[in-house]
């Protein structure tokens, strides 16, 4: 369940300043809070994808390689049936949300 | 201590000039119609590779390196972050072109690119995809253990042609321990000259890096 913005805004650590030409620049409130809201709103959206895609991403990590598919698709036999197995078991760590 | 110098013809006959003296901390090589002063960020006579600038932020929300760019002396700039730690996980080292005022250069900024697992057979290629008003330079940072991304950028700003172009490559450990190489290519096409590039994190503060900024001589 992603968390709201005030609850990610109160896990942040507080913003830093600025390092321009190697140079440390202090940031005035406003815009420290205006970074603040900005990666509290990144921070979101990236919780509503992984919520949505998470299992996705796991799975495109995971899966065997296309030449390892075309290769098991020609030989068929154990060779697609460990491909089978091989992809069911990505698909079991990763289930659809 | 006393320095020298040892100049060969390449074939096995040599000249060793001796400074007899102690060198002081300022070590100055002279050749005929050119000085230049070594180690220092400003040896603009030794050569094509010139280091302009560098950071090393602890905790800073944001990096700049600001009004470098100089068409008439480098036709491009290589930017070194090296490893790279997040404070917060899982987030994306974001970056956006500046102006002549450090101001963000908004606009289309279309990319391609792909990225490839080392531990895993999971990659994409990345095409027809774009964001508005800043790039990534690297994605999935983590900030456990030895997580961390190593930086090569080449940046090639808009000067008769309005195309700002740069190339991202990074390598490193992915939040939850994954190994991976990126490769990805940004374009934004501006009649706003730009002048300067800023780094900074979807989210949170960049804890650490050392961030180099080089132009290379036309």
């Amino acid at each position: 369940m992603a968390q709201t913005i005030e609850e990610i805004k109160a896990g942040l650590p507080p913003v830093g300043n600025s390092i321009v030409n190697g140079v440390e620049v202090e940031l005035s409130e406003e815009e420290k809070e205006a970074t603040l809201n900005t990666w509290a709103e990144n921070e979101r959206a990236r919780q509503l994808d992984e919520e949505a895609n998470g299992w996705l991403y796991g799975r495109q990590s995971e899966y065997p390689s296309l030449q390892d598919c075309i290769h098991a698709l020609l030989d068929g036999g154990d060779t697609l049936t460990d491909l089978q197995a091989a992809r069911q078991a990505v698909k079991d760590k990763y289930p659809k949300g | 201590m006393p320095g020298s110098i040892k100049i060969d013809d390449g074939s096995g006959n040599y000249t060793i000039l001796t400074n007899a003296g102690s060198l002081g901390s300022d070590k100055t090589i002279t050749i005929p119609n050119e000085t230049a002063t070594l180690a220092t960020t400003t040896a603009t006579d030794l050569g094509g590779l010139v280091k302009l600038a560098s950071a090393t932020p602890s905790g800073a929300s944001e990096i700049q390196f600001a009004n470098f760019v100089d068409n008439s002396t480098y036709s491009k700039y290589k930017i070194i972050l090296e490893e790279v730690i997040a404070d917060t996980d899982a987030s994306i080292l974001y970056f956006t072109f500046l102006d002549a005022s450090d101001a963000d250069v908004s606009g289309t900024y279309k990319k391609s690119g792909y990225y490839a697992y080392m531990d895993t057979t999971g990659h994409s290629f990345l095409g027809n995809s774009t964001s508005s008003g800043f790039g990534r330079t690297a994605f999935n940072f983590g900030n456990v253990s030895e997580e961390n991304f190593t930086c090569e950028i080449d940046f090639y700003p808009n000067n008769t042609k309005n195309i700002a172009k740069i190339n991202n490559r990074y390598i490193g450990e992915w939040s939850g321990g994954t190994y991976l190489k990126s490769d990805e290519a940004y374009i934004l096409d501006t009649s706003t000259a730009i002048k300067g590039i800023r780094y900074y994190m979807s989210t949170g503060n960049i804890s650490a890096t050392k961030a180099t900024l080089y132009g290379v001589k036309k």
